[in-house]
């Protein structure tokens, strides 16, 4: 016979559903409960008459009296102490089921140790039984409740034992009564939550612990937390249970902790909440998020209640409060268990748990022995990885990528793709930037895609250059990845999709994509098949759900900042779609549904040209925009080669190797099956692209007219042609074995011979003379060092260039380096005065291009190797070019006119080169200011804190007249600009949160989900 | 009904490929700006007059050294050189340059627009040497010009010459080549819009020994066409007895050249007597004595070689009791150009195989006269007086042509070569990717 005395407390609260099971769960206990006292916080209920009913005497209380003062009031009705060492109290909650050994085993535990104070048993879920709640509790430094258990784990015996914990769950703890008393029981500032960590923490400050004891088992309904019943306790401000919670976190941090960790902790616990109510925000779910704020600024509108709290927590210490710490989880902890449930998350969307193989029970199966089955079979081994066909593809398409890519390891550039910037910082530069030095300047908008690309390097240690040399080089892998996602659903058999998907990776528009650095190309490639994949039933938009519309819009966004003539494709098919909406809704079939799926068919279109906003509004203003990509505009291959699905230019196969695209695309238009559908797309698309590459523009920073590069389109013919193939193909092989040989089984060996052919010449093209392509690592800069370190000065470059026959001058203004990132996408349009000036240059007759050039704040003039000896000769018998330098990468000339970014002109015409330093521009006397940039609304020019008077040059410049001597300040104000980035990030972060999937409030989640 | 779709799209799918090529929707890459660039007439030196044939009264002009860079009009077809070189924009008609020293010599010459490389064939730096080499910088930057010279002892060490911005330099043969009796000489401009001549004027003591313009070549080739080379006979007695001709060769390469020289006259083409496969030495300059037996006339040279060379023909003249020298140089095939000949009325030799040629002569008040020149081989017409400029508006191939002009004061020749070719040069365009590799 035991000597301990136990007295369980049995608080109540509108628990009538779950006390049936708890009271006979308490009366049915091994060891024997000295005595049970209920206390019933105003049930409204039949919990007060359930527990009557079964003889156990019930202590009314106000509805909203806390939890602690509960027990406080059910042991005050207790006799006095007799043996303190022996006498316990349980906590019983009206929604915790006791395992009928769990006192027993609880008692057994504690008999053993006097230094514990008290025990509690491992908490197991109400519905799931196996689902594991708790087996001890701590706090973690941010408030959260830690349990150091994975999510829903599964409770196989991993955690057994008798552990030593901060404290355990109020539901099932053993508290020695006396303890309890010098404590004087739960704080009465936490009504309900954490009371449980507060108390475990004070008695570990007494000298006393605390154990979880797993032998002893309860299983929790936790009602209140998962809001099964209304919180109704006087401290629960609006009756959120989540408010209540993290506020009694801080509480507890606070109150508890030694003053010197008192700084980080209200940090802490601050940006937690902030960052907490952020997500749940994008979850949709602002109460929570209010939750969060709330929580911290009531604790902190009443610091008087912590002042108290750790008065009374001074006077009941025996051990120094950092006692405690070793049970507060490490951040380390904290960031290893998110990274693990992200990777886990992660895992399950990309590879959700496949049926391998499927068994159907037969008569054979029946001498299976129960052995057998249980027995897991194994026969995998690493050559049967290799004959899966996602790995054999991927482990080819990476060896064949180490070959093609093996001038491509390093920083790389060249082709379409610019030098990078060194950082993601100076990626966000130019985005927030009104005004880009480039050429003369231009105020035009960053485009969105220069943001996206920032976000995406930013993993990779913010390294711009080392994301797009990984990005180039994984992204024939992305491509037959995605590709793969797409044509998974097309076809089960995993070698006609995986082969396809290897395809779509070395097609012609991918091979000429990533050789020539077409960066809006290969992101098209990659993210196309997604969005199609995403966006399947689109004719059907009405079953489309609005989150799904936006999570369109989302994605449609991307690639309409990559590729912006995407918009049109999609504005096409949208408008055939609503206008076989309207025909079907004419004929009376439902015009309520027509407008269903007009609204998300607008929205789908808007969407994107908002979210890209004010770029998106600059290509609606110049409309030929929408045809060109990003980066340096190169020629693509004209209308011929298109048609064979290759883009053409520089990089890019040549024309002896013939892609299988349109030879796909013709036989599928004969097809029976959905594939002439998809065929017939695809020819629009692959005619489109022949037509658009007939087409040349100027754009990107070249006034040279330039055949359009038809990458977007032909990337959708190239996915129609591989989709209609798969299609096609699958189940053929089953079909063509049944029938005699008829135009089937011609069409499908042309076809497998043709594409055999390709695979082989492209492959054997890309490891051999297709890795020299114009995107390469270790290219030289153009402009010399010497030039380059005199930050903004101008320098005009000339070089020729050498098209087939035609060797043609070029030039632009250099700011100091190459061309970097975007500047192509955002070059200002040539000045007429300085391509005069350089024209004469080139004829002999500029004798005043030397005076012009100054005019215009250029300070160089770089000839660039190979140089033409005639016009070498020329620029120096014209005068005004004084040669600095000629080496091997070209002649220099400074112009022999001094001249800069600002130029002063006294009230006798005299100019005048100024530097603004860090106090501004020193004028000595009145005259003009002319900043030789390109004239913007933007330009401010201010002395003595009033604005100077702005004009324009008659070279199209801002000049500022400046009336009295003193410092004067120029700038740029980007006002708009920053007003336009606000106006993005609203639509972005709203279109993100409507696409993203609603968080649910604890109430309605599923009782079986929960525990 | 289950094909009408597909074939469908199949017909407008060949219908859009041919429309794509048939449809030049492409724009032009390239734009190209043509224009004549201004030419320059060699300085006037001391104690000489120069008169420049221009094709207007109103062409554009300016001298050099001074500070005006302003284009002003002539005023004059015929525009009196004081001392500066002048700068002409004659717009694709050469000025021709009649440069005297009165009583004395005279000679002829071109003007011509800024030269990469110009071979001088002829001169001398021995005693009689009053010759000079005349540099002009037309341009508005500093030029450097390497002069190359080679002698009958071979090539001497280069010289280079830095001349200041718009500003010209004579330099004396005897300086530079001191000593040598036959010199060759190549100016290669390094930087600058420079043009080059050669003035061999010749002395003993106080008595002249006459003079000439040495006009240039552009570049050392195997075959060379000296088209006029004029043939005097002056009277000893009651004899005749024709002026021997000096041949002048230099093969600047490494190896010797065997070459064959060929006269082409009125009575007939012949090799003389010891020009076939004669071999000649490469790197020195060597001086053949060449007396073709002729009647006095014009006639002209086809020397071909197995290596580039570089040759002129020294031809003594004597009239009026003066002794003087002309120096017949190569000329480059003739093409469709136009001349400015106001004041002057060269004959003009053509030489090639079968000739034919159109020439349009503008005489005064705007009249145009058209000449028809047929010939074989060598083909001879005179200018008559008045005409302001000539223009071969038909020209077969193969021809070769140079003027001879007679003075009082003496006589020219000056090839029949354009002063300045229409540059066509593409516009340069703007375009950001010269900021790439």
């Amino acid at each position: 016979m035991s000597s301990h005395r136990v007295t369980a407390i049995l608080v109540l609260h509108d628990g009538a559903t779950w006390l049936p099971e708890v009271v006979a769960s308490l009366t049915s206990q091994t060891h024997q409960i000295d005595k049970i006292v209920a206390v019933d916080t105003g049930s409204i209920d039949s919990s007060a008459k359930l527990v009557k009913g079964a003889r156990i005497p019930v202590l009314p209380m106000d509805r909203e009296t806390g939890f602690g003062e509960a027990i406080l009031h059910a042991v005050s009705t207790l006799p006095e102490i007799t043996d303190p060492e022996h006498e316990w109290l349980w906590i019983i909650h009206d929604d915790l089921s006791v395992h009928r050994k769990a006192l027993a085993n609880l008692i057994a535990e504690v008999k053993t140790r006097p230094n514990v104070g008290m025990a509690g048993p491992k908490l197991l879920g109400w519905h799931d039984r196996t689902h594991l709640l708790e087996i001890g509790i701590s706090i973690a430094a941010n408030g959260n409740r830690w349990t150091g258990l994975e999510p829903a784990e599964y409770d196989q015996g991993q955690r057994d034992g008798v552990h030593e914990v901060l404290a355990v769950s109020t539901a099932g703890a053993l508290i020695r009564r006396d303890i309890f008393e010098q404590l004087r029981g739960f704080d009465p500032n936490l009504d309900l939550f954490r009371d449980d960590v507060d108390f475990g923490w004070r008695l570990y400050s007494a000298g006393y612990a605390a154990i979880a004891v797993s032998s002893a088992v309860a299983f929790h309904a936790e009602a209140s937390a998962n809001e099964r019943r209304t919180v109704d306790v006087a401290e629960a401000f609006l009756h959120r249970p989540l408010l209540l919670d993290r506020r009694n976190a801080a509480y507890v941090l606070l109150s508890n902790s030694s003053w010197w960790r008192l700084p980080l902790l209200t940090v802490q616990l601050l940006t937690g909440s902030i960052l907490r109510s952020i997500g749940f925000l994008f979850a949709k779910l602002p109460g929570y998020a209010s939750d969060e704020i709330l929580a911290v600024g009531t604790l902190f509108i009443h610091p008087g209640e912590l002042f108290e709290a750790r008065k009374v927590r001074r006077s009941q210490r025996l051990v120094p409060a950092s006692i405690a710490l070793k049970f507060i989880p490490s951040r380390w902890s904290q960031i290893r268990l998110s990274l693990s449930r992200t990777a886990e998350w992660i895992r399950t969307q990309i590879f959700p748990d496949e049926i391998t193989e499927v068994r159907d029970i037969s008569i054979l199966d029946e001498n299976l022995d129960e052995e057998d089955l249980l027995t897991p079979a194994s026969n995998r081994n690493w050559f049967s990885l290799i004959k899966r066909p996602l790995i054999a593809s991927s482990l080819f398409l990476f060896i064949l990528t180490l070959f093609w890519s093996r001038n491509r390891f390093g920083s790389i550039f060249g082709g379409a793709l610019p030098e990078q910037p060194a950082g993601v910082r100076d990626i966000w530069n130019t985005y927030f930037s009104g005004w880009h030095s480039i050429g003369m300047g231009t105020s035009a908008a960053a485009p969105t895609w220069l943001a996206i690309v920032a976000v995406l390097a930013t993993p990779f240690f913010g390294s711009l250059k080392f994301f797009i040399a990984i990005l180039f080089f994984v992204a024939p892998l992305l491509i037959a990845g995605s590709g793969y996602l797409l044509l998974r659903q097309l076809s089960n058999n995993r070698w006609l999709t995986v082969g396809a998907s290897l395809l779509y990776a070395i097609s012609p528009v991918a091979i000429s994509a990533i050789n020539s650095g077409r960066l809006s190309t290969v992101m098209v490639l990659i993210l196309l098949p997604l969005f199609i994949s995403a966006a399947q039933g689109i004719f059907t938009l009405d079953k489309t759900t609005w989150r799904r519309i936006f999570g369109l819009s989302l994605l449609g966004s991307v690639l309409f900042a990559f590729s912006p003539i995407l918009l049109i494709v999609g504005l096409l098919i949208n408008v055939f779609a609503i206008y076989r909406d309207y025909s079907a809704s004419e004929r009376g079939i439902n015009t309520e549904l027509f407008n269903q799926r007009l609204y998300r068919r607008l929205a789908l279109v808007i969407t994107p040209v908002l979210m890209c906003a004010p770029w998106s509004f600059e290509l609606l203003v110049e409309p030929k925009r929408f045809f060109i990509d990003s980066g340096f505009l190169l020629p693509g291959g004209g209308p011929n080669l298109a048609l064979l699905g290759n883009p053409g230019g520089p990089g890019s196969l040549p024309i002896f190797i013939v892609s299988p695209l349109t030879l796909v695309l013709g036989i599928s238009l004969f097809s029976s099956t959905k594939a002439r559908f998809v065929a017939e797309l695809g020819f629009i698309s692959l005619l489109a692209a022949v037509l658009l590459s007939t087409v040349s523009m100027t754009g990107n920073g070249t006034s040279i007219a330039t055949p359009i590069y038809a990458g977007s389109l032909l990337t959708l013919a190239t996915i129609s042609a591989i989709s209609a193939s798969v299609i096609m193909l699958d189940k053929l092989r089953e079909r063509l074995i049944t029938t005699n040989i008829n135009f089937r089984h011609i069409s499908a060996a042309v076809l497998l011979i043709v594409t055999a052919l390709y695979s082989v010449t492209s492959i054997s093209w890309i490891v051999s003379s297709g890795a020299n392509s114009p995107l390469q690592t270790g290219k030289e800069v153009v402009l010399p060092a010497f030039l380059a370190i005199e930050g903004d000065a101008k320098t005009m470059v000339i070089r020729p260039r050498t098209t087939g026959q035609e060797v043609t001058l070029n030039y632009y203004l250099a700011r100091g380096g190459d061309a970097t990132l975007a500047q192509p996408d955002i070059a200002p349009a040539d000045r007429d005065q300085i391509s005069a000036a350089v024209q004469e240059l080139a004829d002999g007759t500029g004798l005043t291009a030397s005076t012009t050039f100054a005019v215009h704040g250029i300070k160089y003039l770089f000839l660039k190797s190979p140089v033409d000896e005639n016009i070498a000769r020329v620029i120096d018998g014209l005068g005004g070019f004084s040669r600095a330098s000629s080496t091997n990468a070209g002649i220099v000339w400074k112009i022999s006119v001094n001249t800069g970014a600002i130029l002063f002109t006294d009230s006798s015409g005299n100019s005048s080169v100024v530097q603004q330093g860090k106090l501004g521009i020193t004028v000595n006397e009145p005259g003009e200011l002319t900043l030789t940039e390109n004239y913007s609304q933007g330009w401010r020019a201010m002395q003595d804190g009033s604005r100077l008077e702005r004009k324009r040059s008659v070279d199209g410049m801002p000049v500022f007249t400046v009336t009295e001597p003193g410092s004067v300040t120029l700038m740029y104000d980007g006002t708009s600009r920053r007003a336009w980035i606000s106006f993005q990030t609203i639509v972005i972060v709203t279109v993100m949160v409507l696409a993203l999937p609603a968080g649910r409030r604890r109430r309605e989640i599923e009782d079986a989900e929960l525990a | 009904m289950r094909f009408q779709r597909p074939t469908l799209i199949v017909i407008s799918a060949v219908a859009v490929v041919l429309a794509a090529n048939g449809l030049n929707v492409g724009l032009s890459t390239n734009e190209y700006s043509t224009n004549f660039p201004a030419v320059v007439c060699p300085p006037t030196p001391a104690n000489m007059t120069t008169a420049i044939s221009l094709p207007s009264s109103k062409t554009p002009l300016r001298k050099t050294g001074t500070r005006s860079l302003s284009f002003v009009p002539s005023q004059t077809l015929r525009y009196t050189q004081t001392k500066a070189p002048v700068i002409v924009e004659s717009q694709g008609s050469t000025p021709i340059v009649w440069q005297i020293r009165k009583g004395i010599w005279a000679g002829a010459t071109i003007c011509s627009s800024l030269q990469n490389e110009q071979w001088f064939v002829g001169g001398t730096a021995d005693v009689t040497s009053k010759g000079k080499v005349l540099i002009v910088n037309s341009g508005l930057s500093s030029a450097v010009v390497d002069l190359e010279i080679w002698s009958e002892v071979g090539a001497q060490q280069t010289k280079p010459i830095t001349l200041k911005a718009n500003s010209y330099r004579e330099l004396g043969l005897d300086s530079l080549a001191p000593g040598s009796r036959d010199i060759v000489i190549r100016t290669l401009t390094r930087s600058g819009r420079v043009t080059s001549y050669l003035l061999d004027e010749r002395g003993r003591g106080l008595k002249a020994l006459g003079g000439d313009i040495v006009n240039f070549s552009s570049k050392a080739t195997k075959e060379i066409y000296i088209p006029a080379v004029p043939h005097t006979v002056r009277k000893v007695g009651n004899k005749t007895e024709a002026l021997a001709h000096s041949l002048r060769l230099l093969v600047p390469g490494e190896l010797d050249a065997r070459v064959t020289v060929k006269v082409l006259s009125t009575d007939g083409s012949f090799i003389p007597s010891g020009f076939e496969n004669k071999m000649v030495k490469a790197g020195s300059v060597i001086q053949l004595p060449l007396n073709p037996n002729l009647p006095a006339s014009k006639f002209g040279l086809h020397i071909s070689s197995d290596e580039p060379l570089v040759a002129s023909v020294y031809s003594p003249t004597f009239s009026q009791k003066k002794t003087d020298f002309i120096w017949s140089t190569s000329a480059p095939e003739l093409t469709p150009i136009s001349l400015a000949t106001s004041g002057l009325s060269p004959s003009l030799v053509f030489i090639g195989g079968a000739i034919s040629i159109d020439i349009e002569l503008l005489l005064d008040k705007g009249k145009q006269k058209v000449i028809k020149v047929r010939g074989n081989e060598i083909a001879t017409v005179k200018i008559p007086d008045g005409v302001r400029s000539i223009t071969f508006t038909r020209v077969e191939k193969g021809i070769y042509g140079a003027g001879l002009i007679a003075t009082k004061s003496g006589y020219g020749y000056f090839p029949l070569a354009p002063g300045s070719v229409l540059t066509k040069s593409s516009i340069p365009l703007s375009n950001i990717r010269v900021l790439t590799p």
